[in-house]
């Protein structure tokens, strides 16, 4: 062994290099202060571990991105522990990239000869801000790819340049493939090859100058092994700690729904260590300013950090002059701290103050939430991700879409209890569900059945506040012979010995809309109910057959087994009556009804006073209503949730 | 405050006292923060090996190829595309190419199916009429139309596909892949 060793220290001289590493001497010995920089190349050398294996997963295209994200987060193993890894270690290593920074001012150890370590040191925190930019698009979901839309609007604001910048880095007028694509070399390839490099640089100007070492009386010196080293061992230690502790906690790092230009995304924010950034643009005077100096933008985007970063590099040459020293640490603290008020400022107001703007926010934060979980679990379930894309998911999916179009044609008549606080006007009206609570559906729900049969003149009440010209035939309906027939045979279905037979009735009819919790048509209690819809014929009397005024073709299992939904029976009880209830409360009753009320539900007699929205709404959105309102949308089968990160 | 310059002052520094203790814990902890990355990084990477593929058993596994219309009984093997689902990482195809095979009808009407990869090195092998033999366009691995090799380049048979008509004139197939370069038939 040792001749072998000697033949390699011959070949190579690595005892020298050895030597010159290790035994590094440490003037007034090893200290906690030192640790910095090593915690930081430890960070680094952890974020090319699991930078390597996501890259092994990860597809940089607009229909592939946010996919295989989502297959490292959810599928793969130890998945999103790595990409939890990766991410919070980003956030740790601004975090010591600060604390880093303050300790060479406060220690002065900037000054000459290590000017030119300083300068390296700072384009080296250039490299990993750029590092953390790059990567939060990547995973191309709504909260990256708003957040770096915004990053790269600020550089098309740069005077003279920037639009042309801005199409380089995007790969072109509008994000798209090539954004990823060269983010993706960036973040991959061209910077952490730049970081290598002058790391490489900062540590060898770094040794050449030997340490900056503040030695107090008395102490004795060191050496870099085993004592220095023991101490960067036990930061890092410390440092890999929080990061694990992080990653487990907050169940790696977050996923939101699929990246859409169409779907505005009102919670966009950048990473926490730009947030005083955004803040100060925030400010009216700074935007003031920007147009006095006609720079725009990109004077409180790219000028002013710009001066204040220089008043930083400069700090070597600030040192010659008296008080230099102490001007630059007040300069740090300062800058620091004021960048320390905004980012506070700005997280307060978004997470706790009570005002519009912050309950908008954090109204936004929940739904990126809940379409984030959406989407995988629209994944997850047996259509998977088409080769189209996950986004089509969310775009297709009736619960998601569903209730984004009643809010904006359906709600202001159809309010519900819960929402008359929004609109100055009465409502219409029945309030048939509340988009903020999408799950619930009020309309066609067995209640809502029960409240048509036995209570139409109340269930209805809402219809007398239509004026105009639909006013006549609100009353109409108001006054009409559902409501008679509510009123005089109520008290019969109501009575205790028919309550079987009432319930039968209602679960006849809600079993025609095909909900997931509806009986079979062919059990006893819905086959009872169509008896009772066809005859009148109760237990305790009898109420007026509704096949009388009503057209119902029943639903049956269908007898070859091909479809999983029921199909129309051969024959109809009744025809050519209206209001039609076939397929009562199932997604074609309800886009006959939305698109074409009159039609469907009133014929050339009857009385309707719904405005048709077929000529308001595209095919798409009248399918997505319907099917929300019908409940016709993917649920997760009990027992098979997961967490939603 | 002092401030040491000279990177001679190396050999001048007295170095304290090293203790063995303090070297043993600085290799442990040196140890762990290296390999905590690295354990879930190698768990990551090993993710194919580890993860079992969910196989989905809805089906019976056979696909429809084409007609029986298609073939002439002791006429020449054809080449057919063979489509179905499939999950490829992230995507889910309902429909998309598989594979290829090939169906030979005998004279007494019974079909034979080929799958196309040649079980030397998974190419695609071509039918050559004038041969009338299958050869592969890698190594030259050939094969008569009842599937033997007849040469010694690859170290089998085509392999055989579970066959079945169906409705008359429909011809399934159980499409599957072999591994190559083994002389016995390995499923993938």
């Amino acid at each position: 062994m040792k001749r072998l060793l000697d033949w390699l220290d011959h070949r190579t001289g690595y005892r020298d290099l050895m030597h010159e590493a290790l035994n590094e001497p440490i003037p007034g010995g090893a200290k906690w202060r030192y640790v910095w920089g090593s915690t930081l190349t430890f960070t680094f050398f952890v974020q090319v571990i699991t930078g390597f294996c996501l890259w092994m997963a990860y597809s940089p295209s607009a229909t592939t991105a946010w996919e295989s994200v989502y297959f490292i987060q959810h599928q793969m193993v130890f998945g999103w522990v790595v990409r939890g890894i990766h991410h919070f270690a980003a956030q740790a290593m601004m975090i010591l990239l600060i604390l880093h920074l303050m300790q060479v001012v406060i220690d002065g150890a900037y000054r000459a000869p290590r000017e030119v370590n300083f300068w390296l040191g700072l384009v080296l925190m250039q490299i990993v801000m750029f590092l953390g930019l790059t990567g939060y698009l990547l995973p191309w979901d709504q909260k990256g790819y708003y957040a770096t839309r915004v990053a790269t609007e600020i550089m098309g604001s740069a005077p003279f340049v920037g639009p042309w910048i801005q199409q380089l880095v995007q790969g072109g007028p509008s994000y798209g493939n090539h954004t990823l694509t060269r983010f993706f070399a960036l973040h991959a390839g061209v910077l952490p090859a730049l970081l290598v490099m002058f790391l490489g640089l900062h540590i060898y100007v770094f040794r050449r100058h030997a340490l900056h070492a503040i030695k107090n009386e008395g102490e004795e010196d060191g050496v870099f092994w085993p004592d220095q080293i023991l101490k960067d061992g036990v930061a890092c230690l410390a440092v890999l700690a929080a990061i694990m502790g992080a990653t487990l906690y907050w169940h790696g790092a977050e996923l939101t729904a699929p990246a859409n230009p169409a779907e505005a995304y009102s919670a966009a924010r950048p990473e926490w260590y730009y947030l005083f950034l955004f803040k100060f643009l925030q400010f009216e005077f700074v935007s003031q300013w920007g147009e006095a100096t006609h720079l725009g933008e990109a004077l409180g985007a790219i000028v002013i950090p710009g001066v204040l970063f220089t008043i930083l590099a400069l700090m070597p040459i600030t040192a010659y002059f008296k008080w230099g020293h102490r001007f630059n640490v007040a300069y740090l603290w300062s800058v620091l701290g004021i960048a320390g008020v905004l980012t506070g400022m700005a997280y307060y107001e978004d997470w706790y103050a009570d005002t519009p703007e912050g309950r908008d926010f954090r109204q936004a934060v929940e739904e990126a939430h809940r379409d984030g979980a959406r989407t995988v679990a629209l994944a997850e379930s047996k259509t998977g991700i088409p080769p189209s894309g996950a986004a089509l998911l969310l775009a297709n999916d009736p619960l998601t879409q569903g209730p984004k179009i009643f809010e904006q044609y359906c709600l202001s008549c159809h309010q519900t209890e819960s929402r008359f606080d929004d609109f100055s006007e009465a409502p219409q009206a029945p309030g048939l569900a509340d988009p903020h609570i999408r799950d619930q559906i009020d309309f066609g729900s067995r209640d809502w059945i029960r409240s048509v049969l036995t209570d139409f003149g109340g269930h209805f009440a809402a219809l007398a506040n239509i004026e105009g010209n639909r006013g006549e035939a609100a009353e109409a309906i108001l006054e009409g012979s559902m409501k008679d027939w509510s009123d005089s045979n109520a008290e019969t279905l109501t009575a205790p010995e028919n309550a079987d037979d009432y319930e039968a009735l209602v679960e006849f009819l809600y079993t025609q809309s095909q909900r997931p919790d509806a009986l079979s048509p062919e059990s006893e209690v819905v086959l009872r109910g169509m008896e009772i819809f066809t005859t009148g014929e109760l237990t305790n009397g009898s109420v007026d057959a509704c096949v009388d005024c009503h057209s119902m073709h029943p639903v049956v299992v269908d007898p070859t087994g091909l479809s999983d939904r029921w199909i129309l029976a051969d024959e109809a009880l009744s025809e050519d009556l209206q209001p039609v209830l076939t397929g009562y409360g199932g997604t074609e009753w309800v886009l006959q009804m939305v698109a074409d009320p009159q039609a469907h539900y009133a014929g050339e007699y009857g009385n309707n006073a719904m405005p048709g929205f077929a000529d308001q709404m595209t095919h798409q959105e009248l399918e997505m209503v319907s099917k929300w309102l019908a409940e016709d949308f993917y649920v997760v089968p009990a027992g098979e949730e997961t967490e939603s990160h | 405050m002092t401030e040491t310059h000279s990177p001679d002052a190396t050999e001048q520094a007295n170095p304290p006292r090293r203790n063995f203790l303090v070297k043993f814990v600085a290799v442990l902890v040196g140890g762990v923060i290296t390999a905590v990355p690295l354990v879930f990084g190698g768990g990551f990477i090993l993710n194919p090996l580890l993860k079992k593929k969910s196989s989905d058993e809805d089906s019976d596994g056979f696909t429809f190829i084409g007609s029986t219309n298609s073939l002439l009984p002791g006429g020449p093997p054809r080449s057919y595309k063979v489509t179905g689902a499939k999950q490829d990482a992230w995507t889910t195809y309902s429909e998309t190419a598989i594979g290829a095979v090939y169906l030979k009808m005998d004279e007494d009407r019974s079909v034979t199916a080929f799958n196309a990869s040649c079980p030397h090195l998974g190419c695609t092998v071509n039918y050559k009429s004038d041969a009338n033999a299958f050869i592969c366009p890698c190594h030259d691995s050939s094969f008569s139309l009842d599937g033997e090799r007849s040469n010694e380049i690859p170290p089998r048979g085509l392999d055989t596909l579970n066959v079945e008509v169906r409705n008359d004139n429909e011809i399934w197939v159980k499409f599957e892949n072999f591994r190559a370069g083994t002389a016995e038939k390995i499923p993938v």
